[in-house]
């Protein structure tokens, strides 16, 4: 049998001519239906009037139907058996399921979601799945096809348009575009809902990017933030209150965001802060005392022969 | 005065002869029927003949897929068909004499 759409009351009409046709052997009934089927369809497109105006009731109709087809009348009247009443469900579930997408054609809300659609599969065949070329970075929900701003929602302006100008034409000629156009925004749900899922990895490397071009506040070696520089002399003796500048003279510092009352600082005659002096000591906790000026990695100082270098600045 | 009694003994041959005239679908028939004053004509009535007609072997049937809506099933009519529908035409003939003259005076006097 061929699916027809058919409206929610033309469907209750057959499904109770079906009802009523139960007894007969299903091919006879599904031939008989089958025409009903066509003819239903014809005429709910022609006028607005009920069905039950037109045809009668369904079970006027499928009684006149037996009895003109030359078929004995019902033989079992009464209650549908179970299995009967199951299959009309079916059939009916079914028929709905398949009548969906042209009931869906006819709603503007398909038509401005199929309009998007298109444009999604546009920019998803023109940029690659999941690519920042098909969708917009600023405005997730934009697909853009490598267009930029306000050129991308031109675009997908000119798809809800189209999109509804195809849908006009389907009353015409037009309905095998129009339903190419439907099937094709149906495929484009799979990219769309994927892209909402997980957004393109792009997104991801911006933010890192974001991140890695940022100025680490104080000292960075190789990338990762020192907190500490631990100096020694040529002897291994380690070294308190080394003061470190740049080659510019610019104070080279360990800060942390808040101050820390537990950090050693050098603190100047006019009462500043020094930030460059290493090691950075710790007092213990709740006293100004450092318990081990001396603590720090343990390194091997190899033997040197160069000489050392003297100063001649005080 | 509801004639749907009286198609009920003609139904047969009224579809026959609309199909003999050119092959229809069911609603196809039960439009030319209507258009030529059958107005009475019951939808189920005619999806019924047509069924029984071709049980009987007096009409053949096909199917043309339509790409715009349903599936149509096309009914002609076969040679069994054309015997009966030229019987029919025999009886057809003395049967309305015979009731023209029944009604002749009474018609004359509602007149």
């Amino acid at each position: 049998m061929t699916t027809i759409a058919l409206t929610p009351e033309a469907e209750a009409f057959l499904a109770r001519v079906r009802e009523e046709l139960a007894d007969l052997p299903p091919d006879e009934r599904d031939e008989l239906l089958e025409d009903i089927e066509s003819h239903l369809a014809e005429i709910t497109g022609e006028g607005d009037a009920p069905l039950a105006v037109r045809l009668g009731s369904a079970e006027d109709f499928a009684h006149e139907l037996r009895h003109s087809a030359g078929l004995p009348p019902r033989s079992a009247p009464g209650e549908p058996s179970r299995l009967d009443l199951a299959r009309t469900r079916a059939t009916v579930i079914g028929r709905r399921a398949a009548a969906l997408p042209r009931r869906l054609d006819a709603t503007v809300f398909w038509r401005l979601a199929r309009g998007w659609l298109l444009a999604v599969a546009v920019a998803v065949v023109v940029g690659r799945l999941g690519d920042t070329r098909a969708w917009s970075l600023s405005h997730p929900w934009l697909p853009h096809a490598g267009l930029r701003g306000r050129a991308a929602f031109i675009a997908l302006a000119a798809f809800v348009v189209l999109s509804f100008w195809l849908a006009r034409r389907a009353a015409g000629n037009g309905v095998r575009i129009d339903r190419a156009a439907s099937a094709v925004a149906i495929v484009a749900l799979a990219p769309a809902l994927l892209h909402f899922n997980s957004p393109p990895r792009d997104h991801i490397y911006s933010y890192r990017t974001v991140v890695e071009t940022q100025t680490e506040p104080g000292l960075v070696y190789n990338g990762v933030p020192l907190s500490n520089i631990f100096p020694f002399d040529r002897a291994g003796k380690p070294l308190n209150d080394v003061l470190l500048y740049g080659s510019d003279g610019q104070p080279l510092t360990v800060a942390t965001q808040v101050a820390d009352p537990s950090r050693r600082y050098l603190v100047t005659r006019r009462g500043e802060r020094l930030y460059n002096s290493f090691p950075v000591r710790y007092f213990d906790p709740g006293t100004q005392r450092v318990a081990r000026p001396d603590a720090g990695p343990r390194v091997k100082i190899p033997d040197i022969l160069t000489p050392p270098l003297t100063t001649q600045k005080p | 005065m509801d004639t749907s009694q009286m198609l009920k003994g003609v139904i047969d041959v009224a579809v026959l002869a609309v199909v003999a005239d050119e092959d229809g679908y069911g609603y196809d028939v039960v439009r030319r029927l209507r258009a030529r004053g059958l107005t009475d004509v019951a939808d189920a009535s005619v999806y019924g003949t047509l069924r029984r007609l071709y049980a009987a072997g007096a009409l053949t049937s096909y199917v043309v897929p339509s790409e715009e809506g349903p599936h149509r099933r096309y009914y002609g009519v076969s040679d069994l068909g054309r015997e009966l529908l030229g019987e029919w035409c025999g009886h057809w003939r003395s049967f309305v004499q015979a009731i023209d003259g029944l009604l002749a005076p009474h018609t004359e006097v509602l007149g």
